[in-house]
């Protein structure tokens, strides 16, 4: 495995991309990817909006349960990266520690974009090495799932001049990814989900609904899960620059709550839309979260 | 303990410095960008905190720190029994000697101020001529200094004193005197007494009684006479009087106008000098009779004191007249140097005291004072406030990890 903070000081994407999957791919033996042409692979709970070709009446007739045949994917699919370019994905770790409070662990000072950024990057470059198309949709730019080597060196690189800044404006750009994916394909969200909540989710929703699968990397760093604040502290909004001067210490219990809740409320929301949902914090390495995301789709 | 530089624990004051920053001073809050501030509640702000004391027992050592430096440099030196009976046991003696014996003991007692400690003791020595010592320059010396005299170099137990000489019926003749240690002579006594001769008319008369009255013998080229009116002297001194040129005379003149026996005398003189060339310069009127009329005046004539008087030569003025005008002639100071006057053995002993108590002593006079204890001290509680910082950052620290570990985010299946 190797360490975030190693990887984010790699300019390189292409480089780390591969870094990344070279660690991962062996032990992998299957496409994790599902698609619905080939090989059955499980029975899921029939969704509204899934095919009904794929309904498995037979079982419908035995059991009075509606489900629908997976299948695993044998020919192209088509995935979408869509990034989070807001500017509170600008925040590192460790950059703004408190002086005097010292962390057990030894957080990355990755920031939250370029971890995003280089599990986008693995993302494709696994995908694009399946043989699979993989697209990019951010704020500013759009590119549609294809296959090749060139397209996936043309994704990195407008990928590595991606920058942060302001609103992202989050509903817009899944609406749109979503909406651009032409067959059913696998949209996959790395986001810190900060941005209108409710809608984003009724935009994924949506999504889910057209036939897309939904992968949710929830990136989120390890201050703002720990909160590791005991001084008195301006907070600087990364986005609207606002400010709000409080006790570390005193405003961490009510701070740590509303984080817990944030974050279960996503769990809850994408589990109940049966998107596959992980947290990723910033000071794991890359390829361990790949692993454990991978390893936890195979055993769909 | 006593502060050999108490001037320096003025910088006690600095203590105020950490209690100041401690609880005054205004702790700017970090600005800290977040991603978001929806999850942070606005709560009470820092200012309310900045009035307490977050760590009293860093406060206290940072304080003590301070102390003890200040206190440090104020040169402390701890004064213990055996370090005062040390002092105590040894006396510091200034010996003053020489002329003048009042500058010689307010040296001293200068540089008894910075001599090494113990008890003080200034010893003069001198022959303690009269006026030598004062009151005062006993009062200038400390209360706790011993004082003792000695009288150098020490009188014999009896001693021959020479007078001046006197004049007798044979001639000049000297005078001594034997006085034992106790005693001082201030004044030749009579020891010539001129026993007047049969057959001698009223002039040998007038000398023999004058002779008798102890008459100074007269230094050489001094010369004085007086001279009765009605003598063809009169004339002849009028004739070639002049100004008095020497001291000597015009001392003598003084002295005869002051003489209270003479004034006495004239005043029932009933004669009075009738001739006015003797009632202006360069006569000079030296008594007067009754009712104020002039009796006698003086002038220098050929470099003789020349006393003309109005009184008979039988007269007691004309007797009392000429011995003023012998002893003018006379050697005045021979009497005031006949011996040096000295301040009495009971007046040295009433100055006599014994040294006090060691006083204490002066950065000067302390070798090694207990600083170095001090700073010492100061490292040691800079140490312990190091170790205390670096105490309250680890346990801060793991207070932060404990509770991470205790509400196991990283566990937390919300989280994980």
């Amino acid at each position: 495995m190797i360490d975030s903070q190693i990887l984010g000081k790699i300019a390189d994407l292409e480089l780390v991309a591969r870094i990344v999957v070279d660690g991962l791919v062996s032990g992998l033996h299957r496409s994790p990817f599902h698609g619905y042409s080939a090989e059955f692979s499980q029975y899921r709970r029939y969704r509204p909006g899934d095919d009904l070709k794929y309904v498995d009446w037979k079982l419908v007739a035995r059991t009075d349960r509606v489900y629908t045949k997976q299948f695993r994917e044998t020919t192209n699919m088509a995935a979408s990266l869509v990034v989070d370019t807001s500017a509170s994905m600008s925040f590192s770790a460790s950059a703004h520690r408190t002086p005097g409070v010292r962390l057990q662990t030894d957080a990355s000072h990755v920031s939250k974009f370029r971890y995003a950024q280089i599990l986008a990057a693995a993302l494709a470059h696994l995908i694009a090495t399946q043989g699979d198309g993989v697209g990019l949709v951010a704020r500013d730019r759009f590119l549609p799932p294809r296959t090749g080597r060139h397209h996936l060196r043309a994704l990195l690189a407008s990928l590595s001049a991606m920058k942060t800044a302001g609103d992202w404006h989050a509903p817009d750009v899944v609406r749109r990814a979503a909406e651009r994916l032409t067959r059913r394909g696998l949209l996959i969200v790395l986001s810190d989900l900060y941005d209108t909540e409710d809608r984003v989710f009724v935009e994924l929703r949506r999504a889910a609904r057209m036939g897309h699968e939904i992968v949710l990397f929830h990136v989120m760093s390890r201050d703002e899960i720990e909160f590791p604040y005991a001084s008195d502290v301006e907070f600087a909004d990364l986005e609207t620059g606002g400010i709000v001067a409080v006790n570390g210490r005193e405003a961490r219990r009510s701070y740590l709550d509303a984080v817990a809740a944030f974050l279960e409320r996503w769990r809850t929301r994408a589990g109940s839309e049966a998107f596959q949902y992980s947290l990723v914090i910033t000071d794991t390495p890359p390829d361990a979260a790949l692993r454990k995301f991978l390893l936890s789709r195979q055993e769909k | 303990m006593i502060f050999l530089f108490p001037a320096a624990l003025a910088g006690l004051v600095a203590l105020a410095a950490p209690i100041a920053i401690h609880i005054l001073a205004k702790r700017r809050a970090a600005r800290i960008p977040f991603p978001t501030l929806r999850f942070i509640q606005p709560g009470r702000l820092v200012s309310v905190r900045r009035h307490v004391l977050e760590d009293a027992a860093l406060l206290a050592v940072r304080l003590s720190i301070l102390a003890a430096a200040a206190m440090a440099l104020a040169g402390p030196l701890v004064v213990t029994g055996g370090r005062k009976s040390a002092w105590n046991a040894r006396t510091q003696t200034a010996v003053v000697e020489g002329d003048d014996l009042s500058a010689g003991i307010r040296h001293a007692a200068l540089e008894l101020l910075v001599a090494a400690p113990g008890r003080r003791e200034i010893v003069v020595r001198s022959t303690f001529p009269i006026g030598s010592l004062r009151r005062n320059d006993i009062l200038a010396v400390p209360g706790d200094y011993g004082l003792r005299f000695e009288r150098m170099p020490a009188p014999p137990p009896s001693r021959t004193v020479e007078l001046p000489p006197v004049l007798t019926d044979s001639g000049e003749r000297s005078r001594t005197m034997t006085v034992d240690r106790g005693t001082t002579v201030r004044e030749g006594a009579a020891i010539g007494r001129a026993s007047p001769s049969d057959g001698l008319d009223a002039l040998d008369a007038l000398t023999a009684a004058v002779v008798s009255q102890r008459v100074l013998a007269p230094i050489s080229g001094r010369t004085a006479r007086v001279v009765s009116i009605g003598g063809a002297d009169v004339e002849a001194a009028i004739a070639s009087a002049s100004p008095m040129r020497d001291a000597w005379m015009a001392d003598g003149v003084a002295a005869m106008a002051r003489d209270t026996d003479v004034r006495a005398a004239a005043k029932t003189a009933t004669e009075a000098l009738d001739d006015s060339r003797l009632l202006q310069s360069p006569w000079i009127v030296v008594a007067s009779g009754a009712r104020g009329r002039p009796l006698a005046s003086a002038a220098s004539v050929q470099g003789s004191l020349t006393v003309v008087s109005a009184a008979p030569p039988a007269a007691l003025v004309s007797a009392l007249l000429l011995r003023a005008a012998m002893n003018a002639a006379g050697d005045g100071r021979a009497r005031a140097d006949a011996e040096v006057l000295t301040i009495p053995d009971s007046q040295l002993q009433e100055w006599t005291r014994a040294p006090g108590p060691a006083p204490p002593p002066r950065i000067e006079t302390v070798e090694h004072d207990d600083r170095r204890w001090f700073w010492i001290g100061a490292l040691v509680l800079l140490a312990m406030e190091w170790w205390l910082r670096s105490r309250a950052r680890s346990s801060g620290a793991d207070a932060r990890g404990a509770m991470v570990a205790g509400e196991g985010l990283r566990e937390d299946p919300r989280v994980a």
